[in-house]
């Protein structure tokens, strides 16, 4: 599914020979915009599987995003990859022990943009994304982690503002996910891993919907120029929480976000 | 009346997130007393697997120790009445660890003769000479048997280490394996020694685990399978007695649930103690863990082994204290007598 999506997603940022035009470059006319960042915030996550408690800490990570306009329609089709790893780091009530989560995200997504004005725009679509991941409880016996995986096409909003401040561009925008349909994985609600490793593999895979498995994605921010570069500076909620099998968890994080912005601000608006 | 309408589906948007989520909730337990007594009885209520074996009321319990937990009490205090409590499933695979003291039910084996001195068995049997492999003694005895001492499931020699050890014994006629006072380790733990074993695939029991919170929600048993070991090791293919005792237990346990299967082999000594439901572990909010068992485990005919495992019939013996300080044991001799005699 991965080398599939990453195929698609390669085959849409690559310039495609029968599109390119001797006299203006693919990469000059529908240009890349990439913004690379680092996050770091406030946790809190539980994972009845491996504990009753809630648990609280830091999550940290690193993420990519690539934007780039489609051909069959440069002005309105945006075509949108992310990709994400973070961990999080969140002790007991008794401040004795530390849950750890561990999360890889890749998604692949196309919005229908439109353009009000020079200023404002938005977009609307939706993506494929797969995050796999673990909670990591290093007290527990034989019940140390448990898996996080899902398959999901979720829906995406996003829209942006750009404005001039002392001379310089600025772009404000938001860009909301929120994941519909897919599969995820769960072990049943008493079940061992030495169980799953033996070849039972009953019960392990769930059509997820918003009733058992509902989250969103945040991610507001703000692009400027800085000495030389663009920087791209913002805030990002996460939630994802699962309910399947009487097993439920949540991972909640709320983080600064700080990156560099390659390739225009915003994207189809040179 | 656009913003009217936007308004109303922020509204709508933020009541179906809200209702949505609260249903991916969690109890929330306070750090106090009573709020570990009640995560404590909740998390066993709702996980531990042996109610019906055990033939406990917990919503009874529940009823006698709550009351118990009064303002003011220690954490000293709490853990001896979650202890108490804790003691009532008469399970040694319950315990409650904290910064000061890790409970355990111990009647399993403390009621019950030890049957084993491993001085004993090196002073008179072996002659202080033997071979070790961390957690495994080998030896050749003068009746041409061999003897393998296996004290821990928390640890296996390598696949390179048992060729070398099957090798060495080869020439003896059977071979026995003593596994007394060995309280468990890993599950993973038996198969390497199981497939020296076994000729065929096996099955050598079931396990199942809980799919809710009630007390008899649980899966199907699902078929615990050995196979024999690979091509080109070394592998056994004469009588084999395991000797056991009533410290015998978990892993070890499932190690003799497997082994009584097997064609060839005799359990000798006395009834194991028991351990048949694999354990898991909950943290309590004040810091403490709980460990429970959580997936029970069958012999093949689906007879839960949560309670032991007899020895093979005619095989049961036991060695007194007195006896194993003159230096006899008997279940060794019983198992040495058996095996010479096929």
């Amino acid at each position: 599914m991965l080398k599939l999506l990453t195929a698609l997603a390669a085959a849409a940022v690559l310039p495609a020979p029968a599109t390119v035009r001797a006299e203006t470059p693919d990469s000059l006319r529908r240009p890349v915009t990439s913004t690379y960042s680092v996050e770091a915030g406030g946790s809190r996550m539980f994972d009845t599987y491996l504990s009753p408690l809630r648990y609280d800490g830091v999550r940290v990570g690193l993420s990519g995003e690539w934007q780039k306009m489609m051909p069959a329609s440069p002005r309105h089709l945006l075509m949108q990859m992310d990709a994400s790893i973070s961990s999080a780091f969140d002790r007991n009530p008794a401040r004795s022990t530390t849950m750890y989560d561990f999360t890889a995200h890749f998604a692949w997504g196309m919005l229908y943009t439109l353009r009000f004005s020079d200023a404002w725009s938005a977009g609307f679509g939706g993506t494929v994304g797969f995050t796999a991941g673990a909670a990591y409880l290093p007290v527990n016996g034989n019940n140390p982690a448990n898996a996080d995986v899902d398959v999901m096409l979720s829906l995406r909003a996003q829209g942006a503002y750009r404005f001039t401040l002392w001379g310089r561009s600025f772009t404000l925008r938001d860009c909301v996910t929120l994941p519909a349909v897919g599969a995820m994985f769960s072990p049943e609600f008493g079940e061992s891993y030495y169980e799953i490793y033996l070849g039972n593999s009953s019960g392990l895979a769930h059509a997820a919907w918003w009733g058992n498995h509902f989250c969103i994605d945040n991610r507001l921010s703000l692009t400027f120029p800085l000495a030389g570069r663009q920087v791209t500076a913002g805030y990002r909620f996460s939630y994802a929480s699962r309910w399947v099998n009487n097993l439920s968890s949540r991972r909640v994080s709320h983080s600064f976000t700080i990156g560099l912005t390659l390739g225009p601000q915003n994207p189809g608006v040179r | 009346m656009k913003r009217k309408y936007t308004s109303a589906i922020a509204a709508l948007a933020a009541t179906a997130s809200m209702s949505l989520s609260s249903c991916h909730d969690a109890p929330d337990y306070d750090t106090s007393a009573l709020g570990t007594f009640d995560c404590l009885w909740e998390t066993v209520d709702t996980r531990y697997c042996f109610f019906a074996e055990k033939d406990v009321d917990w919503q009874e319990v529940r009823d006698r120790y709550r009351p118990r937990v009064i303002e003011g009490i220690t954490q000293t205090e709490l853990f001896g009445l979650c202890s108490e409590m804790l003691a009532e499933l008469r399970d040694g695979h319950v315990n409650l660890s904290s910064a000061f003291d890790i409970s355990y039910y111990r009647e399993w084996w403390s009621l019950y003769p030890q049957d084993f001195n491993w001085r004993t068995v090196q002073q008179y049997y072996l002659d202080f000479n033997y071979r070790t492999l961390g957690v495994m003694a080998y030896a050749i005895l003068p009746q041409n048997v061999a003897y393998v001492r296996y004290s821990s499931f928390s640890a296996m020699p390598g696949e390179g280490n048992l060729d070398i050890m099957f090798s060495y014994l080869s020439p003896c006629d059977a071979l026995i394996i003593d596994i007394r006072d060995n309280g468990g380790g890993e599950l993973t733990n038996i198969r390497p020694l199981v497939s020296r074993l076994i000729h065929d695939k096996m099955v050598g029991g079931y396990i199942s685990h809980k799919t809710g919170p009630g007390h008899d929600d649980f899966s199907k048993p699902y078929p615990v399978e050995y196979e024999p070991a690979d091509k080109g090791r070394v592998v056994w293919n004469k009588p084999v007695a395991v000797l056991t005792n009533r410290s015998c237990f978990s892993a070890a346990n499932d190690f003799v649930a497997v082994m009584k299967e097997v064609p060839g082999v005799i359990i000798v000594g006395a009834r194991t103690g028991g351990g048949g439901g694999m354990p898991f572990t909950a943290q309590m909010p004040n810091g403490w863990n709980l460990r429970f068992s959580a997936s029970p485990m069958t012999d093949v005919r689906g007879k839960s082994i949560e309670d032991g495992i007899d020895p093979t019939q005619g095989c049961e013996a036991h060695s007194p204290a007195e006896e194993l300080a003159a230096g006899r044991d008997a279940i060794l001799d019983l198992a040495i007598q058996k095996l010479t005699n096929h």
